[in-house]
């Protein structure tokens, strides 16, 4: 049975985990750490790079380097490389497909389902193309879990006794609050809130504003216009946050930030962390209404909470943990590990859904109240925010004019009284309703939301009993031939990456076979070096020539000649022996 | 929708404490994710969820007997005559249906065929032990009310006093009233509605006229004032005003008369959707 993995999609690093042995357990990508960047780059070369190797190169490739891709999901934003045009949901995808492989090449098995994380308080749009980014990059997307819900339940998987949690949850590029009933076989969401574009990329820019100001007070040169200097200013801005985390003052230094009349410029700059809590405090505030409202929707005090858990790497910050603890009065766990929680969470989920695991189910909530516009630009909630999920609400409309046959409705989500305010799903047109005078017509309209937190619309003529066909047209969301196309293109780009890694494998064996035969060929009589010259020729011209089923001919010659001189072996540590005796 | 308290196995007097452990265990049951593919089970679960936050939501709503004196209490008003006549059971079976639009937006249709099916299957009791009359009256105050919550406040304090009217609470509904500064016609007809709930009849009468001088074409608030004006149960005005008598007629059962009524009411609040 191929396994399943969960995802934790995040805006600034990814990571992914695994059932082994009924415990969690985090993979590490191939390059050996346990959280990946969400950077996708294209090189010049026309290579695509995703995670750390991504991250490093940005500075010098800016304009074909994406990184935070999350921020745009749902949205009509679009990336644009060497004129093709891609969705957040085909970059996610790139993400997602690195994590795939690289579980699959540390499990060893191959991996199709999978669990991926949300921010709680992701829109239905927002949910739609986390799922799309998963299908596309050839996953079957068995659930689209919350975040903090997520969290939760890897800290309360194995622990009996009932409580009552808050999970204060600040990542790189959203914010969320969720806050927990766990009992012994059931983890209950009582309340959610967030905000969708609150977290550290925006401490960060708080620096990078400082630090902008700096140069323009010391150099009179304003760089918000300069790519690859906002580039080295994001990082070492990210990096002066972190070090703020451990220490009292961090130093900035940037030399050759940009090129004067006079000469380079560089840039070096204090920053204490009175100054970073100072730039980033309406930050930090920001978070308190979440809070506070979601403890007033789940009907609790502060002092009821058992526990105060802290995920995201943002809470980290000294100054949003001070908040945690001057809004609940609770010092915050820190018993799990705030950057891996998550994807834990997403697996033991999984596990549910595959029958691993037995005897816990989660109930989660929606997050944001749903409901349609009605006159005067007013929304009409039909489910409220913290329902649980799966839930369904109905509601009879008629027509207003006779023989009116056609009927459009605005689907809304959010908790704007204004309609026009909140996020809408999408319209959608009930038609074919029979000609009638005006209010006779009876159509009920159900509006669903799965466990997925993902909505759904059916209609039926309770006249006829006819059901109506209802599509909804989102505005950001891909539609299922995008999504086909998105597919093709994903295995297209893996099945090229594939061929690029084993074209370099096979340049690289060619080269230490060519260094072989050289150290073996001063071992050899004169009489026996013709037949491996001959060899040595032929593959050297292969590889100048690029054909790869020629190098490949060339290398297996090569090689059963090198194997034949009796001196050749496929052992790395024996080579290197050899390639020391040399010496 | 059913009873919640009967989806969830519960009687009515259970504690909120009763009721989760209930919920739970129905959880455990009919999840999804312990049931893949199962529709049938995501229905139940649907269903156990909307039982479970109305039952909540009721029990939080007020005390051991929240609703003794919804409509009973209101001496005069347009329910007052129904209400005194029938007394606890009327009161109880409105406030429940009540609860339920609160919790849910509007689960009015969902109600009436609950009604109606009660009266098909020739269980005219309920599971409430109502009196048929009890439920037939009840009916036709949900049908009134739920018309009436189908509205949508875009100001919060006219929802809430509308949340206050529905549960009775006329006095914190007028005071919450008196507190907004803006007075449209939303307002006066509320204002109309915990007038007459407190026996205001003639302060009523010049709200429920303002609500039908600001908004000349909005059935309800004629309904409203001509309710106010013949001081007679609102059933009746709906029977004889919109001319949907002929439904009832045809079907000869009262609750789907007030299924009638109440799509009335919702095509005015509907309209607005139509292009």
């Amino acid at each position: 049975m191929s396994k399943l993995i969960g995802i934790d999609l995040g805006t600034t690093n990814s990571c992914v985990s695994f059932i082994e042995n009924g415990r969690a357990v985090v993979i590490p990508n191939t390059e050996g750490g346990r959280t990946t960047p969400s950077v996708v780059a294209f090189t010049k070369s026309g290579d695509r790079l995703v995670g750390m190797a991504a991250k490093r190169q940005a500075v010098t490739n800016v304009s074909r380097t994406f990184s935070s891709v999350k921020r745009e999901m749902g949205t009509d934003h679009r990336y644009q490389v060497d004129g093709k045009s891609y969705t957040p949901q085909e970059i996610s995808a790139m993400i997602l497909q690195k994590l795939k492989s690289d579980a699959e090449s540390y499990i060893g098995e191959s991996v199709t389902d999978a669990v991926i994380t949300v921010p709680a308080y992701f829109s239905d749009a927002q949910r739609q193309a986390t799922r799309d980014a998963g299908v596309i990059a050839g996953l079957n997307v068995r659930r689209i879990i919350n975040e903090p819900t997520s969290a939760a339940l890897a800290y309360g998987f194995d622990k009996g006794q009932p409580c009552k949690i808050m999970v204060y949850d600040l990542g790189g590029g959203t914010f969320d609050v969720s806050i927990l009933e766990i009992n012994p076989e059931t983890i209950e969401v009582l309340a959610t809130a967030g905000n969708n574009h609150l977290g550290g990329d925006d401490f960060d820019q708080c620096i990078v504003g400082y630090m902008l100001d700096l140069f323009r007070k010391e150099h009179n040169r304003d760089l918000s216009s300069d790519p690859m200097a906002m580039q080295r200013l994001t990082e070492a801005a990210e990096k002066a946050k972190i070090e703020l985390s451990a220490s009292m003052e961090t130093t900035v230094n940037l030399p050759f930030l940009a090129q004067g009349p006079a000469g380079p410029m560089h840039l070096e700059a204090s920053i204490t962390r009175a100054r970073f809590n100072e730039l980033t405090a309406h930050l930090v505030n920001a978070t308190k209404g979440p809070v506070q409202q979601a403890l007033q929707d789940a009907g609790l005090k502060p002092q009821e909470l058992s526990r105060v858990l802290l995920v995201g790497g943002s809470t980290r910050i000294p100054a949003v943990q001070e908040a945690v603890r001057s809004l609940t009065g609770k010092e915050p766990a820190r018993d799990i590990n705030p950057d891996e929680c998550v994807a834990m969470g997403a697996c033991l989920q999984g596990g549910v859904l595959t029958g691993a695991i037995n005897s816990l189910v989660l109930i989660d909530v929606t997050p944001l109240s749903l409901g349609i516009e009605t006159l005067g630009d007013v929304f009409a909630k039909i489910i409220d925010r913290n329902t649980p999920l799966p839930c369904q609400h109905s509601q009879v409309f008629t027509t207003a004019a006779n023989f009116q046959t056609t009927v459009e409705i605005n689907v809304l989500q959010g908790e704007r009284e204004v309609a026009s305010a909140n996020k809408s799903l999408g319209k959608f047109r009930l038609t074919g309703i029979r000609r009638a005078l005006r209010g006779i017509p009876q159509i009920e309209v159900t509006f669903s939301i799965d466990t997925n937190g993902i909505v759904h619309v059916t209609a039926k003529d309770l006249g006829t009993n006819h059901a109506q066909d209802i599509t909804i047209s989102g505005s950001g969301n891909m539609s299922r031939e995008d999504i086909d196309r998105a597919i093709r293109d994903a295995e297209r780009y893996a099945a090229e990456d594939k061929q690029r890694k084993n074209q370099a494998q096979l340049k690289d064996k060619a080269e230490s076979l060519l260094n072989q035969a050289r150290r073996v060929r001063k071992k050899l009589k004169d009489a026996d070096r013709s037949g491996l010259d001959a060899a040595v020729s032929e593959l050297e011209s292969a590889v100048s020539s690029g054909s790869d089923s020629r190098i490949r001919d060339a290398v297996d010659r090569l090689e059963s000649i090198l194997n034949a001189a009796g001196s050749y072996t496929s052992d790395p540590d024996n080579q290197q022996d050899d390639g020391a005796y040399d010496a | 929708m059913n009873d919640p308290f009967a989806v969830l196995g519960v009687s009515s007097s259970a504690s909120e404490d009763e009721i989760k452990s209930a919920y739970r265990k129905l959880a455990k049951k009919y999840h999804p994710d312990l049931n893949p593919g199962d529709k049938a089970a995501e229905q139940k679960m649907r269903e156990v969820n909307e039982a479970y936050t109305q039952a909540l939501q009721i029990k939080k709503g007020g005390g051991s007997s929240p609703f003794g004196s919804s409509y009973g209490s209101s001496p005069g008003g347009s329910y007052g005559s129904s209400g005194s006549s029938y007394g606890n059971p009327y009161g109880y079976g409105n406030s429940y249906g009540s609860s339920q639009n609160q919790s849910s937006g509007s689960g009015y249709h969902y109600e009436y065929r609950y009604d109606n099916q009660q009266q098909q299957s020739g269980n005219p009791f309920g599971s409430y032990g109502f009196d048929p009359f009890a439920a037939f009256f009840g009916g036709a105050s949900q049908s009134r009310e739920t018309g009436f919550r189908s509205r949508s406040y875009s100001n919060p304090d006219l929802r809430s006093a509308a949340d206050l009217l529905r549960a009775g609470k006329y006095t914190e509904a007028m005071q919450l009233l008196n507190r907004v500064p803006q007075h449209d016609a939303d307002w006066h007809a509320l204002y109309a509605r915990a007038d007459l709930g407190l026996g205001n009849r003639i302060s009523a009468l010049d709200h429920a006229r303002s609500a039908v001088r600001m908004a000349p074409n909005d059935d309800e608030y004629q309904q409203l004032l001509s309710t106010v004006e013949s001081g007679r149960q609102a059933y009746h005005q709906n029977r004889s005003q919109g001319g949907y008598d002929f439904r009832s007629m045809l079907c000869g059962n009262p609750c789907l008369t007030c299924f009638a009524a109440n799509i009335l009411l919702n095509c005015c609040c509907g309209r607005a959707f139509w292009c």
